[in-house]
Formats: C-alpha cells, sequence, structure tokens
C-alpha cells in the first residue's frame, strides 16, 4: 500500500524558488500525471519524491513513513529517467536484476522476477544484450523492467517518452497504460505533452511557475480548466481565448467580442464579473462549427464570420476565422463539403461550453460547463 | 510491500538541513587524502622556500645563518648573470611555447581530417611525449654533435650553419639547443589538447559556412579559431609556466653554457643551490621567477577575459 | 590540383613524421653502434656492422636492470596513488556543492606555478626527520602530490562525460553513493583511469630533479638519475648508455601509445563543458 502525500512541499535554490506549497494527495494505485510547460517545476518535485533532490520545507509521505531524510534507496520506489540511464557496462538482465542483487536477493528469484519483467515487456530475446546495442524503443522498455522488477511502492517516470519519435512515443504510451492495468502501483508521471497527461492519468496535476494551478481528471482539467493557463495548456489545437469585455443592454447580459458577437451570459456571472468589465472569453474549438455542418449542441449560439484558411486534415479540417477582431480556430470532424476561405460564414457554438475567465488574474469566472454538471 | 513502517514519522528538527551537512562532509571526504598531500608536499615547502629568500643561508657557512631582510633581493639586482638569466629565460620560453603552438595547430589539423594510415601516424608522431625530458636533452645534445651526428652537417647544406659545428658550444647559439629538444618533444601536447579542442566543434557550422560560399580559409578565420582560442589560451598558460619553470633540458644539454650563455633562471636557481649551496639567493631568485609568473598568468587571464567579450 | 593538394599534405605529414622519428632512430642506431665505429661512421646513417653487445652489458653487467626495477616500483605506485587521489577530488568536484570548491579548484591550478626548484631543499628537509628521503617510498609521496592537480582535472573531465542520472539510477536502486560510484560510475570511468594511469607514469618515468636530490643510496636510484651519473663519469660509454637509454623509453612508449586516444577523448569530453 503506498498513498504518497506532499505537503507544504517547497524548493530553494539560493534565492529562486522553484517550487511553493506543493500540495497533494495521491492514492494507492493512482496513475497522476505533472503537466507543464519546462521550468515549471515538475521534474523538481518528482526528483524530490525521489529523494536525488533535498527538499527545502514540508513534508513528504510515501506509505506511512515520512521520507524526508531518507535516501533514495531507503524509499522503495523506483524512477524511468528521461535518457533511460541504463548501466551501459551491463546486460539487459543485469540491469533489470541490479536492484534486486543490492538488496541481496537470492539468485533464482531475481531470474524470476527478471523473466517475468521481460515477458510482460517483450523483451527475453535480448536479455544478454548491452544497452547499446538495443533501438530507443528497446531502451525505453529496459528501463521500465529496470523499474517494475523491484516491485516498487511508487514508480516515477521523468519525461520517459520525449527521446522517442512520434509514431514510436504514441506505441509506448499504449504500453504504459496496459502496464498499469497489470502491474498496479502508484504511479506519478512528468511530461510537458498533454496528450500523453490525458491519455495516461487518473488525476493530471497542471503546473505553472512553481505552482499547482489545477489538479484534477483528465475530463475536468478539459472541460472546466481552473484558470486560463490551464485552458491554453491542455487541448490541442489550443482553445480560443478572446479578448471581451461584459455588457449590459435591453436583450439582457452578455460578453462582447470587439467588432464581432455578442454572446449572452448567465445572470450570476455577470452578477459576480460586473459590468463593462475586461473578461476572457475561451471557446474550445471542438465546440465552434459552421452552421450547416455542425453537429446537436445544447444551447446553441449562432454568429456569422469569415473564414481565412482552412487546413484539411483528413478526417477533420481546421478552420481559421477572423471573429470580430479575435482570429478563432474551429476544429470540424467529417466534413461534409469542401471548405475553402469565404465571407461572412454562418457558424454556431455552444453556449454551455463557454469559458470565462478575468482578463487580469486568468482565474475561471463562469461555473462548470454543462459537461461537468 | 517489502519495507516495513520501520521508521518512525520525523527524525528531527531542520532534517534536509542535517543531510546537505552531510552531503558536504561526504565531499570533503572524497577531496581530502589528495588535497591534504598536495598541501604537505608543495604548499608547506613552498612558504618555507619563500623564508629562506629572506635568510643568509649558505651551506658551508652555518655559523652565520640568520635573517638577512631583502639582502638576496638586492644582490639579485645587481647580479649580472641574474638579468642575462632572466632575458635568457624569456627567449627559451618564448621560442619554445611559440613552435610548439604552431606546430601543435598544425599537427593537430592534419589529425583532425581522415587520411589511411592515421591512427598508426597518430601513435608515432606522439612518441616524443612518451621520452623523458632528460633522455630527450641526451639524445638531442648527441645530435648536435657534428662527429657523431649527420645534423649539423645537413644543417649546413641547407644554409643554417656555415659549417658543422655543434652549436650547443657557441655562445650566441647555445640555447637553440635546449629549446629546440624542447619544441620537439612538447609539440605532442599542444597537438592533443588542440585535437580535442577540434573534435568538439560541431561539424555543421563547417557545412552551413561552406553552403554560405566560405572558403577554406574563411571556415578556418571564422570557425576554427574563435573556437579553438580558450584551449589554446589554456594550453599556453600550462605551457608557458612549465616550459619557464623547467631546468631538466638545460641543466643536461649545456649546465647553462658555455659562459651563462644558455643560463635560465630555473637552472641558474638550481645551481647556485647545488653548486653554491647558496640557499637564501636561490630561493629569492627562484621566488621572482614564481612571482613573474603569477603576474604573466593573471595577466594572460585578464587578456582572455577581455577578448571574450 | 586535388591531387597536388594531397600530395602536399603527404610531404607535411612526412616532415613531421621525420622530425618526430628521427632523434629516436638516431638513439637505437647509436646503441646498435659497435664503439670502434661510433666516431669513424659518426655521421652515416647506417653503420657497416651492427652489434648488441652495448645491450647484452646493459641488461647482464650493469647496475641498470636495479635502476630499472626502482623507476618501475616508483613510477607505477606513483600512478596508482595518484588515479586513486585524483578520482576523489575529480568525483568531488564533479558531483558536489560544496563550501570552498572554487578556493579548492583555484589553489590546484595555482600550484602548478610553483618552481619545482624551490620546493626541493625544504622538501628534504621536511622528509628527512620522517624518514622518507633517499627511500622509493618518500619519492612516490613526492611525486604523487607534483602530479595529482593535474590528474584531478583530468579526471574531472572524464568525470563531466557520464550522465548523473546514472548514479542516481543506482541509488535509487539500492546503493548508496559510494557503491554507486564503485559500481556503476568507475566502471564506466575505466577510460579515464587508464588514461590518468599512463600519463601519471610517463611523468613520473621521465622525473630527473627530485630523484637526483631525494635518493643516494645506488641501489634505490632511478634510471634518470642512473643515466646522469653515467654521463659524469669520465670515459662514458656511449653506446652502452644509449642502449639503457633505448631500453628506458620501452615502458612510456607502450603506456604512452596505448592511452593517447583516450586522452584526446578525455579532453574532449571536458571541452565541451570549458
Amino acid at each position: 500500500m503506498a498513498e504518497v502525500s506532499l505537503r507544504q512541499v517547497v524548493k530553494r535554490y539560493g534565492g529562486f524558488q522553484a517550487v511553493h506549497d506543493f500540495d497533494l494527495d495521491i492514492a494507492h494505485e493512482e496513475f497522476v500525471v505533472f503537466v507543464g510547460p519546462s521550468g515549471c517545476g515538475k521534474s523538481t518535485t518528482l526528483r524530490m519524491i525521489a529523494g536525488l533532490e533535498d527538499i527545502s520545507g514540508g513534508e513528504i509521505q510515501i506509505g506511512d513513513r515520512v521520507v524526508n531524510d531518507l535516501p533514495p534507496r531507503e524509499r522503495n520506489i523506483s524512477m524511468v529517467f528521461q535518457n533511460y540511464a541504463l548501466y551501459p557496462h551491463m546486460t539487459v538482465r543485469q540491469n533489470q536484476g541490479f536492484g534486486l542483487r543490492m538488496a541481496g536477493r537470492p539468485k533464482d528469484e531475481i531470474e524470476k522476477k527478471v523473466n517475468r519483467a521481460s515477458g510482460l515487456l517483450g523483451l527475453k530475446d535480448f536479455l544478454s544484450r548491452r544497452p547499446a546495442a538495443l533501438s530507443g524503443g528497446q531502451r525505453q522498455r529496459v528501463a521500465m523492467g529496470r523499474a517494475i522488477v523491484r516491485d516498487p511502492d511508487v514508480f516515477l517516470f521523468d519525461e520517459p517518452l520525449s527521446n522517442l519519435d512520434a509514431k514510436l512515443r504514441g506505441q509506448m504510451r499504449t504500453e504504459i497504460k496496459k502496464l498499469h492495468e497489470k502491474v498496479r502501483t502508484t504511479v506519478i508521471y512528468v511530461t510537458h505533452d498533454q496528450v500523453e497527461a490525458m491519455t495516461l492519468a487518473d488525476r493530471i496535476v497542471v503546473m505553472r511557475d512553481g505552482r499547482i494551478e489545477q489538479v484534477g481528471t483528465p475530463d475536468e482539467v478539459f472541460h472546466a480548466p481552473a484558470s486560463r493557463f490551464v485552458a491554453g495548456f491542455i487541448g490541442s489545437p489550443p482553445m480560443n481565448l478572446i479578448d471581451a469585455r461584459t455588457v449590459a443592454s435591453d436583450d439582457g447580459v452578455a460578453v462582447s467580442v470587439p467588432g464581432g458577437p455578442t454572446l449572452p451570459l448567465d445572470q450570476s456571472v455577470f452578477d459576480h464579473v460586473g459590468p463593462d468589465r475586461p473578461v476572457t472569453l475561451g471557446l474550445r474549438p471542438e465546440s465552434i462549427a459552421p452552421e450547416r455542418m455542425a453537429g446537436p449542441m445544447k444551447t446553441p449560439f449562432s454568429f456569422s464570420a469569415d473564414i481565412t484558411l482552412v487546413e484539411p486534415l483528413g478526417g477533420e479540417a481546421l478552420l481559421f476565422l477572423q471573429m470580430g477582431q479575435a482570429e478563432v480556430t474551429a476544429r470540424v470532424f467529417r466534413p461534409s463539403t469542401r471548405l475553402v476561405p469565404e465571407k461572412s460564414v454562418p457558424f454556431l457554438t455552444d453556449l454551455a461550453e463557454m469559458h470565462l475567465f478575468d482578463a487580469d488574474t486568468g482565474v475561471r469566472l463562469n461555473a462548470k460547463t454543462a459537461h461537468e454538471s | 510491500m517489502s519495507v516495513a513502517a520501520d521508521t518512525p514519522a520525523a527524525t528531527g528538527r531542520s532534517p534536509s538541513r542535517t543531510r546537505r551537512r552531510f552531503a558536504a562532509a561526504e565531499a570533503y571526504a572524497y577531496l581530502a587524502p589528495g588535497i591534504a598531500i598536495v598541501a604537505l608536499v608543495m604548499l608547506v615547502p613552498l612558504a618555507v622556500g619563500i623564508s629562506f629568500s629572506f635568510q643568509n643561508y649558505v651551506i658551508f657557512r652555518p655559523m652565520s645563518r640568520g635573517w638577512n631582510g631583502v639582502e638576496n633581493y638586492l644582490e639579485l639586482w645587481t647580479d649580472r648573470t641574474f638579468w642575462l638569466a632572466l632575458a635568457n629565460t624569456a627567449r627559451w620560453t618564448f621560442w619554445s611555447v611559440a613552435f610548439q603552438l604552431g606546430l601543435g595547430l598544425g599537427l593537430a589539423l592534419i589529425l583532425n581530417r581522415p587520411f589511411p594510415g592515421r591512427a598508426v601516424f597518430q601513435s608515432l608522431v606522439f612518441l616524443p611525449w612518451a621520452v623523458p625530458t632528460f633522455l630527450s636533452g641526451l639524445n638531442w645534445q648527441w645530435l648536435f654533435n657534428p662527429i657523431v651526428s649527420p645534423l649539423p652537417g645537413w644543417l649546413t647544406a641547407v644554409g643554417v650553419l656555415e659549417e658543422p659545428r655543434n652549436i650547443l658550444s657557441d655562445p650566441d647559439l647555445a640555447l637553440y639547443g635546449p629549446i629546440t629538444a624542447m619544441i620537439w618533444w612538447g609539440i605532442p601536447f599542444f597537438a592533443i589538447t588542440l585535437l580535442a579542442a577540434l573534435r568538439s566543434i560541431p561539424q555543421d557550422l563547417y557545412e552551413a559556412a561552406s553552403i554560405d560560399g566560405a572558403s577554406p580559409w574563411q571556415s578556418f578565420r571564422h570557425i576554427t579559431v574563435p573556437f579553438l582560442m580558450p584551449m589554446i589560451t589554456i594550453t599556453i598558460l600550462l605551457r608557458t609556466v612549465w616550459v619557464a619553470n623547467s631546468p631538466d633540458l638545460i641543466f643536461v644539454m649545456t649546465e647553462g653554457g658555455p659562459a651563462n650563455s644558455s643560463q635560465t633562471l630555473p637552472n641558474y636557481v638550481f645551481t647556485s643551490a647545488y653548486k653554491s649551496m647558496d640557499f637564501g639567493y636561490a630561493s629569492a631568485l627562484a621566488t621572482v621567477l614564481m612571482a613573474m609568473l603569477v603576474i604573466y598568468s593573471i595577466l594572460l587571464l585578464f587578456v582572455r577575459g577581455r577578448l571574450g567579450q | 590540383m586535388k591531387s597536388i593538394t594531397g600530395a602536399a599534405l603527404w610531404l607535411v605529414r612526412l616532415a613531421y613524421l621525420a622530425f618526430a622519428l628521427f632523434p629516436l632512430f638516431w638513439l637505437i642506431r647509436i646503441s646498435l653502434t659497435p664503439d670502434d665505429l661510433l666516431y669513424s661512421e659518426g655521421t652515416t646513417i647506417w653503420p657497416s656492422s651492427l652489434t648488441l653487445a652495448n645491450f647484452a652489458y646493459v641488461i647482464e653487467e650493469s647496475p641498470f636492470p636495479v635502476f630499472f626495477g626502482n623507476t618501475v616500483i616508483v613510477s607505477l605506485g606513483t600512478a596508482a596513488a595518484v588515479t586513486v587521489l585524483a578520482a576523489g577530488i575529480g568525483y568531488a568536484f564533479s558531483r558536489f556543492e560544496f563550501a570552498g570548491k572554487r578556493t579548492l579548484m583555484v589553489f590546484l591550478v595555482i600550484t602548478q606555478l610553483f618552481p619545482l626548484v624551490m620546493v626541493i631543499t625544504p622538501l628534504y628537509q621536511l622528509l628527512a626527520p620522517i624518514g622518507l628521503v633517499n627511500t622509493r617510498i618518500g619519492l612516490i609521496v613526492v611525486f604523487t602530490a607534483f602530479n595529482l592537480p593535474f590528474a584531478a582535472f583530468l579526471m574531472h573531465s572524464f568525470y563531466e562525460g557520464i550522465p548523473r542520472e546514472l548514479e542516481q539510477a543506482a541509488m535509487i536502486d539500492g546503493c548508496t553513493r559510494f557503491q554507486a560510484l564503485i559500481r556503476i560510475i568507475l566502471p564506466l570511468m575505466l577510460p579515464g583511469i587508464g588514461a590518468t594511469l599512463g600519463f601519471v607514469f610517463t611523468a613520473a618515468w621521465s622525473e630527473l630533479l627530485f630523484s637526483l636530490m631525494l635518493i643516494t643510496s645506488e641501489t634505490k636510484k632511478t634510471f634518470a638519475v642512473g643515466l646522469l651519473s653515467f654521463v659524469g663519469k669520465s670515459g662514458v660509454d656511449w653506446g652502452q648508455m644509449m642502449a639503457a637509454a633505448t631500453l628506458a623509453l620501452i615502458p612510456p612508449a607502450i603506456f604512452f601509445t596505448f592511452i593517447q586516444k583516450y586522452l584526446v577523448g578525455g579532453l574532449t569530453a571536458g571541452a565541451v563543458k570549458a
């Protein structure tokens, strides 16, 4: 059993604070992904959990032990590094068995466990090779084998896929997911790739500048981003973030895009924000479509915009529109007719999928979107 | 799982500070034996040596030993041999290092591009570095002797000498004997360090330059040289100091002669200490030599810093 | 045009080769020349007859085998001691941040400025009371100190070429830092260890001044001192001396041939950082 909890964890390098009061509880067997741009403190946090970095303040607990002072070898964790960190002078078998050997386990037990892990990862044929004689994907597998052989309380992954090419990365992502189904263990996984985060995580921790921006399931983070930063970071292509203002008129309260449409707003949200306030309007590309190809929408709202550019991608297409002064992307699935740049095209968007953020602080202003309720 | 909860929570007040201090102690443990031996065998004798320079300390006259202030330094000021040795040291160091640098750079450039037999060629041209310095001194002493070596004859044939004779016994030329031996012996060191630096230059820079239409000379001038500059300065610094401090070759080949014409400071220190047995004076000479090398190093690093900006 | 440049390049290469090898060739040539031809055929490239008598004399009758043995002991001892100590210093410099790090590094650089000639006498006076004068151990101690600073920087640059993640992985796999060093890092440092061993061995083998001053008894002399005392004697037998010199060249030449490519590699690893 291994829950991991971090309380008020702080990391300082001299005068620079890399991680601020990090608080998180990770459940047993949970798969948690730390995601964020480089320099956001995600790797530092992981390395503090591993014991490779000292913590400057706070407390880290693995299972029921406070591990602040324990060296890495006493934390019963294993880690997969970005560059794999395979021991170049050892064979695949020796690499995987090294941890057990250091723990003084009997030979036949080591043999059995290495064989099981190698079977799981398809490494059986390479056991007596050295890392230099392996491909990138195989090295990646050995690194994972080395991690699972030891049967640790917690798995730590530090950007494990970023050295692989795109195709292999997709493959390994699936394998890691399958592996976690088979070998149920607590996993903490660091990546800068939001696709990895979305596909792998039970819960995602979005970080920025050493602070947690949001903790939530992939669904929550996607459909109810807690801040403008999360909204822009999660999702591809990213959410359209449009400068707008709140307005009150005879027709009721709304949010107005300069030179573009005015979208009706919930009275309660408006009361909270106040009239004539700058806000950021967030619309996912998926929730905008030309009227003639739009799917079912909960609260459709129609407006007209110019299509300036079309990027066909086979099964889908990206449309770039001019919505007033704002440039907006729409993502259309299975376009039924050929799309071309065109003036004044009628579009639909779903007001139930609309996000509103404070223009200054970036904090979310409206309640969770329809998807969540 | 396997490890039981045998460690109770929180073990102390500011725990990770203790750990950091422990890590620092570990670093010192790795350093201590080596640093201790260097300090004991180099630093302590150096301090003692400098203190000698302010003493009247001649082995033959133990009774008259005692502090004498800067007397040794005043004596040095009026010592013609000192000034001669100083000029010779500059000459010896400059020509040795200049030729080692030039020829070493050429060798590194040759070794940096592939040709058949390069590995064998490299180990053969690097061989002089493996030759003990005193041995290369003996060897070159022999080579400059017109009776037992064809070299003086060849030098006459190409017009360097007007007749085959031993340059080591010519007061005007004697210093160039040890200089030649020093160049021969030291080229590989420059070649090795510069070759290492050449290998670390990203190859695509040259490709980009040739696509941009740069000539080989322009590539050399604008890519190779700037990349090598840090390594060149540091190697020049190390070698200058080493060559200036090194008495072996001169001691073996000419003993500073004839008539002090090839005397350099380190050799003069050595002969003062072990022929005249005047340790006080020898130490004053050595202290002056070291002071000048320190000033030289600071100047060189300063100039390098300026150029780097 | 191409072939002219090619030919010119080969000419330059051959010139380097000739300059590097001719003195060595001459050394061996003298050692193989019979005494009576030494002067009469002094300037001909190849003497009309050859002899191994000089080598036979050096090996069987002269004290040189003893000198040779002493030099081997001192050089190997120095190389081993320096490499172990430099492994420690280089590791600390490469992997730890601690107070005084810069100061210590600068100190090691500054030791390179010390004129050896000044240190010899005080060193003699320090070593004499503790019985290290006129001993091989004493020589090893002194050589170790003088070769350590450069060796430490050499090792440091090799450590820099080894990713830190390797020892971190080992520490997660259950190693203490020291175990990670012994089991993971040092095996990967073999080229660096080899280069350092060879470099120091060659340097110790060549050392003259300290041996000259610190060793007095005939049975403890090193090669350099023995060879030089040969010169001092009247009626030097040059052929025998050159034969001894040729033999003296063999160990460092072998060592150096073996390590030179690692030396380039090690300095490259460091150069990238510098």
